[in-house]
This record gives structure tokens, C-alpha cells and sequence, in this order.
């Protein structure tokens, strides 16, 4: 008897606890392919920021071995 | 680098640029979800135009390489050089961005079917054009060889566009070049076409900037060989 009173109690106790994490759980599904979107793009210009930073560095070098020595 | 070339690549970065945000705000405000896949399908505006945009690269490195191996023209293996690490890029956001939208549409990040593997493997073959160039003590046998890598990795494309029909496939057949036309909607294929257009552009405009550092890069080594030359003679 103690134990199942235990129990119920326990298990009353828990559903607030669980309910909330279902609902994390759905809020957390929901976002993710916005996320995902979110990511994608800003995947794009990172590595087009990458090529960039790529181009302007071979630049430098180049311009750096061109350059006139000063002594 | 001409000022006529800085100010073609330069219009063409700032055309690109702007011509991408236009379809980034399209893709976000104006274009409507995918009725099947929901939200996720927007990475479709960005992932297409990069496959484009990489296939285009490696086409320029392929002819550009068959013209070095002809011609031994110097001019054509910087292109290839410039495109080829272009194709580098875009291939990265297309690997990326694949991914990405494959893990809400199918529930996985990657699966070995026969496009995504035959894509992964071009990535991977331009990444071996450049190990090949810097893994040979003469300068012009690495030129020579990674030409041949370019043509034979360029052999993939048709092989990839076509993979999705000759073979069972998760990845989504062509929905712009068919025999019967395009089959999005109206709004979709306006976004997608304003974002092709967009990447088309920038890669370009990048391609410019980075031709004219590549074959700023071989003046000195160029001019030192002719006074060599003229030495010898």
C-alpha cells in the first residue's frame, strides 16, 4: 500500500517534469530545420569569405616577392 | 592586373554579392515553403546553384587543361588553377549544404548512394589535382600531370548528372533541365534562377581576381626564365 502511494506520488510528481521535456523535445524537432537553414547559409559564406581571404593572401605573398629589397 | 580586369571582377563580385542577398531575401520573405518538406527545402536555393556553379569550374579546368597540354600555354594552366581551386569551394558548400537538408528529408547526414558518392569523388579528385602539381620535383611535369587529373575528374560530371536515373537513388531527379521543362512552381524557379545567377557571378568575379594573382605570381619566374634564356643563348 505504501508503495504504491509511493509511486503515484512519484509518478504525479514526474509528469510535470516529463511533459516539459516532451515539449522541449517538440520545441527542439520544430526549430531544427531551421537550423539547419540557418547553417547551410551561413556555411556559403564562410567559404566564400575563405576564398577570398585565399586570394588576398596569394596576393600579398606575390607582392611581398615583387617588392624591391630596401638595402 | 589590368584596370579594365579590376573593374570587370570587381562588378562582377558586387553583382554577385548583391544579386545572392536579393535571393536570400526572396528565399526568406517572398518564396513558399515546400509543401512536402516544409522549411528545410529552402536549402535548395543555395545547394543547387552551388553544384552548378562547381560543375562549371570543373568544366573551365577541363578545358583549360586540354588547351595547356595542347598550346603549353601558360595562361591556360593559371585558369585552370584559378578555377580549379574555385571548384574546391563551391564543391565544400555543395557537400555541406547537401548534407544539411538530407538530415531533415531523410533522416540522415550521408549515404553512400551512387550521386553523393560520385560528387564526394570529384571533391576529392580536385583535391588530388593540386596534391599532384606540388608532389613533383619539375614544376612543368606537375602542371602536365594534374592537366590529365582535371580531363579524367571532369569525365564525372555526366556520370553524376545522370546517376539519379540510371540508378535507384534517394537524391531527388532534375527539375529544370528536362525534356519537358522546368516543374517548379512559378515563385520556386525565379528564386532559384535569381540564386544561380548570384553564385554564377561571384565565382566569375572571384575566378578574375584569382587568375590575375596567378599569373602575377609566375611574372617574376617567367621574366627570370627569359633572361635565362637570353643568358644561354
Amino acid at each position: 500500500m505504501i508503495s504504491r502511494s509511493l509511486g503515484l506520488v512519484l509518478l504525479s510528481l514526474s509528469a510535470p517534469a516529463a511533459l516539459t521535456a516532451q515539449v522541449a523535445d517538440a520545441g527542439r524537432g520544430a526549430m531544427r530545420p531551421y537550423v539547419h537553414v540557418l547553417l547551410a547559409y551561413a556555411v556559403v559564406w564562410l567559404l566564400i569569405l575563405l576564398w577570398v581571404w585565399m586570394i588576398a593572401r596569394q596576393l600579398r605573398r606575390v607582392e611581398d616577392a615583387t617588392k624591391p629589397d630596401g638595402g | 592586373m589590368s584596370t579594365r580586369g579590376r573593374i570587370a571582377g570587381l562588378a562582377l563580385v558586387a553583382a554577385g554579392v548583391a544579386t545572392i542577398l536579393v535571393a536570400h531575401w526572396m528565399m526568406a520573405f517572398w518564396v513558399p515553403s515546400d509543401a512536402a518538406q516544409g522549411v528545410v527545402q529552402r536549402i535548395f536555393y543555395v545547394h543547387v546553384p552551388a553544384a552548378w556553379t562547381t560543375f562549371l569550374a570543373v568544366g573551365i579546368v577541363a578545358i583549360a587543361s586540354a588547351v595547356y597540354l595542347w598550346l603549353k600555354d601558360e595562361r591556360a594552366d593559371a585558369a585552370a588553377v584559378a578555377a580549379a581551386e574555385g571548384a574546391l569551394i563551391f564543391g565544400a558548400v555543395m557537400l555541406v549544404t547537401g548534407p544539411l537538408w538530407g538530415r531533415i528529408a531523410w533522416g540522415t547526414y550521408w549515404t553512400w548512394e551512387p550521386r553523393l558518392t560520385l560528387t564526394l569523388l570529384l571533391w576529392f579528385t580536385y583535391l588530388g589535382y593540386f596534391l599532384v602539381r606540388g608532389s613533383v620535383a619539375d614544376p612543368g611535369r606537375g602542371r602536365r600531370f594534374a592537366a590529365v587529373v582535371a580531363i579524367v575528374g571532369a569525365l564525372n560530371i555526366p556520370l553524376i548528372h545522370v546517376s539519379v536515373e540510371m540508378f535507384r537513388s534517394l537524391h531527388p531527379g532534375p527539375v529544370v533541365i528536362k525534356p519537358e521543362g522546368p516543374t517548379l512552381p512559378a515563385d520556386m524557379l525565379a528564386t532559384l534562377l535569381t540564386s544561380l545567377g548570384g553564385f554564377t557571378m561571384l565565382f566569375l568575379g572571384l575566378f578574375t581576381f584569382r587568375y590575375a594573382v596567378e599569373r602575377l605570381r609566375r611574372r617574376p619566374l617567367a621574366a627570370a626564365a627569359g633572361e635565362a634564356d637570353e643568358a644561354l643563348t
